[in-house]
């Protein structure tokens, strides 16, 4: 795996890096834009972000740790991400979370050995009036039922 | 100036200052962690809470700003709960391992918690046990006992200006870290070591060895370069277990450089001279000190008649008074003036820090004192110009003073072995011992009374509690010894009588004496009668 | 005027409105921008939306006006405006609607704004999950590009001005305006210490104001039906209208947007269809999970900041929560707690420490391993915690637990004596 971005992702950060008066900024950006392209982060990925935006490699690790949303280790194709939080809570989302463990042969926090999918339970997603909710990678699917996630799940490729 | 009310005190100070600065002047203990005076504020240990008049509720001190006719309370019922619960947070997951910790006795946990605490826990979930980590060559990192006051990761940041350390994860899973692959190495590392409030960075070479309470303190000069940070030398039964630094605000602030903090080290690797010899044919041979002084007298003697036949060349590592003394029996005893020191322009730059904080390049604690003594009464005879007498046989006895690990110059080397006579006084045996008529077995700095002058003129006093390995002496005893022999009455007693001496001979000392230095130094070309407007 | 209910929704409830542009013109979109710069001078601005009493929706209620009013007149240094789109307060997703179906509204609100504190660059900054949200707040950015509303010169007034938008990673107190600064400069979501406070010194060590997508969606209305109109809608201390967020055990969850005052009971009574299932009602969070919770007998009350404050708890952002019989209230504070603890920046002491202890008591009361004691000490942590933190994360986790622990306690006591959870047959 390369840890660099590729030519058109470079363009793209060069852009972003505008934006913001002080370069710093656009390290949220730059992991995004490489989990988006190499579906997590690895040490040398950080090694190159710190490099494009002078920062010290330790500064940088120091941020991508903090966040929820960036993986260290390869994912799965699909990451399922279960909202536990209250509203989804008490409108079943454990029930959804052991289904698709049932379904998967997985725990929630592991990833299948096909690596086709990763399991996790995640805080509240922001869309309580349809709980319960899960995120498939940027997806929400909402107002779920354990037929619903079925079929979700059923078309994924 | 603004007045506030410190515990119904009135107090007078400067406008925008830190509050808990300011109640710490007036001797009111503020108990804080994450709080440092070197370091940016952060705000997070939550434990300097105090009142004030009209704020809704305890405020941290270091965060907020002295203003006028603020009232301000240090010991109320509010501020009292506000750190026992902060102790209590802190203390839920801490191992309680001090009987095995290093830092137990200096541990600001365990003070803070003894003073302020609560004496019992309500903590009955398993803690957590993250492990240990190695973070470097020096320091490891006992995670259980961090408390995330981050004066670490802000050190290495600000006063380093290398982010070696830095806090990953998130909420309780927080921890001190270096990125997967780097270390934690850089020249000013130790430090985090000192400013660790708690027992969890430690220091490798200090672990397990000793009580802190068993050691004794001796504030003295570090002689690694010629910065002359400020030390403390802890030693225990003769045995030195870590050098940390001595806050002084003018010379080395709270810092010191690793080169520093383990320069003891390289001194205990090595076999130091501990007998005085005296070369007969190819063979050097074991003799007493007195024998070796009355050698040396009667040798200097043939050669005296002429003037500046004897020379004497002192390391820059010397105190002024060795120095001084070296160069007094020179010119009571051997009719010569051709004293120097031995001058070298340094080889590595200085390495300067965000704040200032520098690591010369000059490698000798020394040089300026030197100068002072030598360069003063005798401006013409320099190093070079001794050296070329030596070159060119006028100068026929030499008194070399070394007493320190560092290379003698080939060239030097040469021209030494072209000497009738001799001397040379250091801690282990070299090339240059080797070609030596006598050798005689001296002290190092960190053995030694006196004073060293840095590269800003500040004048500042070494003191030790260590002895000197058996059989070494000081230079100045040895001088006096010599110039005895040769029918001289030697007036010194001590590195304080030659100090006072120098104050009479130098006017940049005048009125000055070791007592007069005190703790901190005194900058010279500042008025010296006045002690202490600089420090 | 007066009687009016919708403000910031009052375009999304139409039929067939999409939230382009041209549909966001045709309802009068865009009007308050040209008022404001070809007509009004910063100063009138910020004063306007005084006059309005707006605010903040985001759940610290802090006047919108006198927020801005912070920022110094005089300062060399450029200024930023923050819109705070991070929408983490677990019962809230009123903003998500309001950027993905007026964005627009939003836009025009933030554009105001930042001509009122006089700057020139302005954010987004959207919680991380809300990828497609961000996408579509950025074709709106570009339409308004366009159509010259954003950008150089913006409708000739000599006024620049872009907006860029910031996705976040995933951490909830990046929604606490310094926590959300630091993230938007790359670091660590760590709030600061205030003072300094942003609109002295925040994004880039500039003054900075930051505000809730909600509250920016009103500014338009403010503007052009003047502060005071506003100020006539609602209540005293509570002027405007409000999105409730329903969601939990109702019939029909989904956001609902009245004047200040409603009450909680005709909320979920009356728009929200009642409990589900013919269930009996049982605890109501009525400002997101942050906010104290009320029991059943405690709804017959108005939906403003001022009255929710009588009853013990606050309006928070307005996310409202139903839980019926079937919820046990330990089982919903572990839960709670679970979130505090994942969430706690780790910061300072009483949060990192105290959080993931709560979770630990209620962990064990819930499955029975409790005494009487602990629930005693549940909530003298959770008291120990209040107003010793350098944010209102403090605050946001020690309320929910005192107010469960508190309205709710012979159910935690019950754990203790059964040593189990009844509601866990």
């Amino acid at each position: 795996m390369t840890t660099e971005f590729k030519k058109e992702t470079l363009e793209e950060f060069n852009e972003i890096v505008k934006r913001y008066p002080d370069k710093q900024a656009a390290t949220i950006p730059a992991l995004h834009l490489m989990q988006r392209d190499q579906g997590y982060i690895t040490d040398e990925a950080l090694e190159y972000i710190a490099g494009l935006l002078d920062l010290p490699v330790s500064t940088v690790h120091s941020t991508v740790t903090y966040y929820t949303m960036f993986y260290r280790e390869e994912m799965g194709k699909y990451v399922i991400q279960v909202c536990s939080t209250l509203s989804c809570y008490i409108l079943g989302s454990k029930n959804i979370v052991e289904h698709i463990e049932g379904r998967l042969g997985i725990k929630a926090g592991e990833t299948t050995p096909d690596k086709k999918f990763s399991l996790i339970k995640v805080e509240c997603l922001g869309a309580c009036g349809t709980a319960p909710v899960i995120r498939i990678n940027d997806d929400y699917h909402e107002d779920l039922t354990i037929e619903k996630v079925d079929e979700i799940l059923d078309n994924l490729k | 100036m603004i007045k506030l009310t410190i515990d119904g005190k009135e107090v007078t100070t400067e406008p925008g200052r830190k509050l808990i600065d300011v109640i710490t002047e007036i001797g009111t203990e503020i108990p804080h962690y994450c709080y440092h005076k070197a370091l940016s504020v952060t705000g997070s240990c939550r434990l300097c809470m105090v009142e004030v008049e009209n704020a809704p509720k305890p405020l941290i001190a270091c965060n907020t700003i002295a203003n006028d006719g603020m009232v301000v309370y240090t010991d109320t019922e509010n501020v009292r709960k506000a750190r026992q619960v902060v102790l209590e947070f802190l203390l839920l997951h801490h191992p309680l391992d001090c009987p095995v910790c290093d830092k137990a006795g200096e541990c600001l946990l365990q003070d803070f918690s003894f003073k302020y605490g609560n004496g019992e826990s309500r903590f009955t979930e398993p803690k957590r046990v993250p492990p240990f980590k190695d973070l470097g060559p020096n320091i490891m990192l006992a995670t259980t006992r961090c408390i995330m006051c981050t004066r670490c990761v802000r050190f290495m940041k600000e006063i380093a200006g290398e982010d070696q350390l830095t806090v990953v994860d998130r909420g309780s899973k927080n921890q001190i870290a270096v990125v997967e692959g780097k270390k934690l190495d850089h020249p000013l590392a130790g430090n985090v070591v000192d400013i660790c409030p708690v027992g969890c960075l430690l220091d490798k070479k200090f672990i397990h060895r000793t009580r802190v309470w068993h050691l004794e303190k001796t504030n003295t000069v570090c002689g690694e370069c010629s910065a002359g940070c400020n030390i403390y030398v802890e030693s225990h039964n003769n045995e030195i277990f870590r050098i940390t630094p001595k806050i002084n605000m003018f010379v080395n602030g709270f810092w010191i450089c690793d080169y520093g903090r383990y320069s003891n080290e390289k001194y205990n690797d090595v076999d130091r001279l501990t007998k005085p010899k005296i070369r007969e044919g190819n063979e050097q041979k074991a003799v007493t000190i007195e024998e070796a002084a009355t050698a040396i007298a009667n040798n200097f003697s043939k050669y005296m008649k002429t003037k500046n036949a004897v020379a004497a060349i002192v390391s820059p590592g010397s105190t002024n008074e060795d120095a001084f003394a070296v160069k007094e029996s020179m010119r009571i005893a051997c009719n010569s003036e051709a004293v120097t020191g031995l001058f070298a322009e340094p080889e590595i730059k200085d390495e300067v820090f965000p704040t200032g904080f520098t690591i010369k390049g000059d490698k000798y604690p020394n040089q300026e004192g030197l100068k002072l003594v030598f360069g003063l009464s005798v401006p013409d005879i320099d190093a070079e110009s001794v050296l070329n007498e030596i070159e060119s046989g006028k100068i026929k006895a030499v008194y070399y003073v070394k007493n320190d690990l560092k290379e003698v110059p080939q060239r030097i080397l040469d021209l030494l072995e072209k000497v009738e006579f001799l001397v040379v006084e250091d801690i282990v045996e070299s090339p240059l011992t080797e070609i030596a008529n006598v050798i005689l077995p001296g002290k190092i700095y960190l053995e030694n009374y006196g004073t060293f002058i840095n590269y800003q003129k500040k004048l500042q006093r070494l003191q030790t509690d260590l002895k000197a390995p058996s059989g070494t002496k000081s230079t100045w005893e040895i001088a006096k010894m010599i110039a005895e022999r040769m029918g001289q009455k030697i007036q010194w007693n001590s590195a304080n009588d030659l100090f006072l001496m120098m104050a009479k001979h130098y006017s940049d000392l005048e009125g000055l004496s070791h007592f007069k230095l005190g703790d901190s130094g005194k900058t010279l070309g500042v008025d010296n009668k006045v002690n202490g407007t600089d420090g | 005027m007066a009687d009016i209910q919708r403000i910031v929704m009052a375009n999304i409830v139409k039929d067939g409105y999409t939230g382009s542009i041209d549909d966001y013109r045709k309802e009068g979109g865009y009007t308050a921008i040209r008022k404001v710069l070809l007509e009004m001078k910063p100063d009138e601005v910020i004063e306007e939306v005084k006059t309005s009493g707006v605010r903040g929706r985001g759940g610290a209620g802090f006047p919108m006006g006198i927020k801005w009013g912070f920022v110094p007149k005089d300062s060399p240094k450029p200024r930023y405006f923050l819109n705070n789109a991070d929408e983490g307060e677990p019962g809230t997703f009123k903003d998500r609607a309001l950027m993905t179906h007026d964005p627009h509204m939003v836009l025009e609100g933030q554009i105001i704004g930042s001509f009122a504190i006089g700057c020139n660059v302005s954010y987004i900054y959207i919680r991380g999950e809300f990828y497609h949200e961000a996408k579509i707040l950025e074709r709106a950015i570009k339409e308004a590009e366009d159509a010259g509303f954003l950008g150089d010169n913006i409708l000739g007034s000599g006024f620049n001005h872009r907006i860029y938008v910031h996705r976040g990673a995933g951490s909830y107190v990046c929604g606490e305006e310094t926590g959300l600064i630091e993230s938007l400069e790359g670091k660590r979501g760590w709030p600061r210490n205030k003072p300094p406070f942003p609109a002295i010194e925040g994004a880039f060590g500039c003054p900075t104001i930051v505000n809730n997508v909600e509250t920016i969606a009103n500014v338009p209305f403010i503007i052009n039906n003047g502060g005071a109109a506003f100020a006539a809608i609602g209540v005293e201390k509570g002027t405007g209208t409000k999105i409730y967020g329903i969601s939990g055990h109702v019939n029909k969850p989904g956001l609902y947007e009245f004047q200040m005052g409603i009450t909680l009971k005709e909320l979920i009574y009356e728009h929200a269809g009642g409990v589900r299932d013919d269930k009996k009602l049982k605890a109501v969070i009525p400002g997101g999970v942050s906010m104290p919770v009320l029991r059943a007998d405690e709804i017959d009350v108005q939906m403003d900041f001022d009255s929710l404050v009588k009853v013990g708890s606050h309006l928070g952002s307005g996310g409202v929560i139903v839980m019926d019989e079937t919820v046990c209230m330990v089982d919903a504070l572990l839960n709670l707690s679970v979130f505090y603890a994942h969430e706690s920046c780790g910061q300072c002491t009483p949060c990192r420490e105290g959080m993931p202890w709560m979770k630990m008591i209620v962990d064990r009361i819930e499955h029975g391993n409790a005494s009487e004691e602990d629930i005693d000490l549940l909530y003298d942590v959770a008291c120990n915690i209040e107003g010793r933190t350098i944010c209102a994360m403090g605050e946001a986790g020690a309320w929910p637990v005192k107010a469960f622990v508190t309205k709710f306690r012979e159910e935690f006591v019950e754990h203790v004596k059964l040593g189990r959870c009844p509601y866990n047959k």
